[in-house]
């Protein structure tokens, strides 16, 4: 019985299955803060169309800024207050979550694949060509994200489309060079070598052998590339480069509000407070898997 | 009857600089020649940067060398593409914390060999894993842990088990106990000369401690600078080396004076 060939399935969903501490985890308190608010925000932005009580673009043109549940004059048929335009904020605000959260996902997959493919072919080149396509990517990462997904906006023109396609573009060169620098690093160490003498095939070795030590940082990379992500539409979105009105989107809804904060304070906090606290629930989670993802520190 | 294993003036050099117009090269070994039998042990002794390491590294296949033959039961294998190494000639490494995947149980690493021959199904693979363990005195149950929950000694065990699941017959051995405890040291020598005699092993020893080396070894090749000062049974070196080298090197040595002195 051929052992490699019977197995070979099994074998192969079983290369890259994390093995995280869950108990290590769940000490880190900031981390399960972190999770648990992200659920709550995808279930929001999963069942936000059944529970929104609006349409997000709808206006109410006698209830113009209509303050929260908790402000005098707040009623409870538009409990988060209404803006400009009469729109129900509640409503925009789930929309939002839906439309941010999925398109960072999104994002941060097709830059994840692309970046990683690109870092483990470099991995391999000849040293000349190796550098070459290293130093593009330095050139890329020196440049601040923001400014260069307004570039490539400016370039291509603005809408949510062009710039998902612009902060896809700004993620690729971190992954490219965590895979790069990781398996590099990881053909160096006597482990590699060990294995190349137990008879390993290139194949065997990058995905049997390195791949575990490698796919972590990537899972680290993705939570802070969605991160980014979904600050950088929301930025772009702020500035008028991004989702354009009346698509309800947080950082369109941030700009849409911004003269009116001194007389309607909600209009901009609420979309504000929104993106901060996914963003910071996201850097907690991230922050606790790359601890809870290392065997060496769970221990 | 042809040797074991044989090695012909074996060299080796490295580029070491970049510039395109100028190669520079650094001359790692200068024709390095012995030959070993099943059961015997050849050491090789040598200052840093002798050129011991890069030998072992061209015995087990991690290296090509630049001219020479590797004769194995007379078959050379440096003209030979599909010979598996891995079955027949094997390496122990010198620092047991870093030679083992750190995300991989001890189980998972000691199959390694075995699934790459592709001559064992699960259950063999099993049993034999429960039995090399044993063989280096260490429980079976051991298997299923990670290699950071051992210590550099336990560890050290596993990487004998680990070259030796296929049977091989020869065993390269980069310093294998330099990175551990004196009390440790001993345990591994021990249980290396004991599996020496059950399964009449090669061992190619690369070593700094010229006492354990004439304690332990058959023949010793003394390297200096990639070039071969002496070569010969460990007795007649020790006790009458040729070489100025060689002299200056077990004069150096304190615990071979006191060795002599005993």
């Amino acid at each position: 019985m051929n052992y490699a060939k019977v197995n070979g399935l099994a074998h192969r969903l079983k290369l890259f299955k994390a093995k995280p501490s869950w108990q290590m985890f769940r000490q880190n308190y900031g981390a399960v803060f972190g999770a648990a608010v992200i659920i709550i925000i995808i279930l929001l932005a999963i069942i936000g169309p059944w529970i929104a009580p609006y349409d997000p673009a709808q206006q109410f043109s006698n209830k113009s800024f209509q303050p929260p549940v908790w402000n005098i004059g707040g009623t409870f048929s538009h409990f988060l207050g209404t803006d400009d335009l009469g729109r129900d904020l509640f409503s925009r605000l789930l929309h939002g979550a839906r439309l941010s959260l999925f398109l960072s996902a999104f994002i941060v997959f097709v830059s994840a694949i692309v970046g990683v493919l690109i870092g483990a072919f470099t991995a391999f080149l000849p040293p000349i060509l190796r550098s070459i396509v290293m130093r593009i990517m330095d050139l890329m990462l020196s440049l601040p994200s923001l400014i260069l997904a307004i570039t490539v906006v400016a370039i291509i023109g603005p809408g949510i489309t062009n710039a998902a396609y612009a902060v896809i573009l700004v993620l690729i060169p971190q992954f490219v060079k965590i895979t790069q620098n990781g398996i590099s690093q990881e053909l160096n160490k006597e482990y590699s070598m060990a294995a190349k003498l137990d008879g390993a095939s290139q194949n065997r070795l990058l995905f049997k052998h390195l791949g575990p030590n490698i796919v972590p940082a990537i899972i680290v990379q993705i939570t802070f590339s969605f991160s980014t992500a979904l600050l950088d539409i929301a930025a772009l979105g702020f500035l008028g480069l991004g989702a354009q009105p009346p698509i309800a989107e947080w950082g369109t809804m941030l700009a849409e509000s911004r003269s009116y904060i001194q007389y309607a304070p909600w209009t901009m906090a609420l979309p504000g407070l929104a993106i901060f606290l996914t963003i910071l629930s996201i850097n907690l989670l991230g922050d606790g898997l790359r601890d809870a993802l290392d065997p060496q520190i769970n221990q | 009857m042809p040797n074991l294993l044989k090695a012909e003036l074996i060299r080796k050099s490295y580029k070491v600089s970049n510039n395109p117009f100028k190669d520079r090269y650094l001359q790692v070994l200068q024709g390095v020649s012995f030959s070993i039998n099943p059961g015997q042990t050849l050491a090789v002794v040598g200052e840093s940067g002798s050129g011991k390491s890069t030998l072992a590294r061209i015995l087990v296949g991690a290296e090509k060398p630049d001219t020479g033959e590797l004769l194995f039961n007379g078959h050379n294998v440096l003209a030979d593409k599909k010979f598996a190494w891995y079955k027949s000639i094997r390496m122990i490494f010198q620092n047991p914390r870093s030679s083992f995947n750190p995300r991989l149980t001890i189980e998972q690493i000691l199959a390694e060999p075995l699934i790459n021959s592709k001559a064992f199904n699960r259950f063999e693979i099993q049993k034999k894993i429960r039995l090399a363990l044993e063989r280096v005195g260490l429980r079976a149950e051991y298997a299923s842990r990670y290699p950071h929950t051992f210590s550099g000694g336990q560890r050290q065990r596993i990487a004998i088990a680990r070259a030796l699941m296929l049977n091989p017959k020869v065993i390269v051995a980069d310093e294998p106990v330099s990175a551990l405890d004196v009390s440790v040291q001993a345990q591994i020598i021990n249980l290396l000369l004991d599996l020496q005699e059950e399964l009449d092993l090669a061992y190619i020893f690369i070593s700094h401690d010229l006492g354990l080396v004439q304690h332990f070894s058959d023949k010793v090749l003394v390297m200096h600078k990639g070039v071969q000062e002496e070569y010969g049974p460990v007795g007649e070196v020790f006790s009458q080396p040729q070489s100025k080298y060689t002299q200056k090197l077990l004069a150096a040595s304190a615990g071979y004076k006191r060795a002599i002195e005993v």
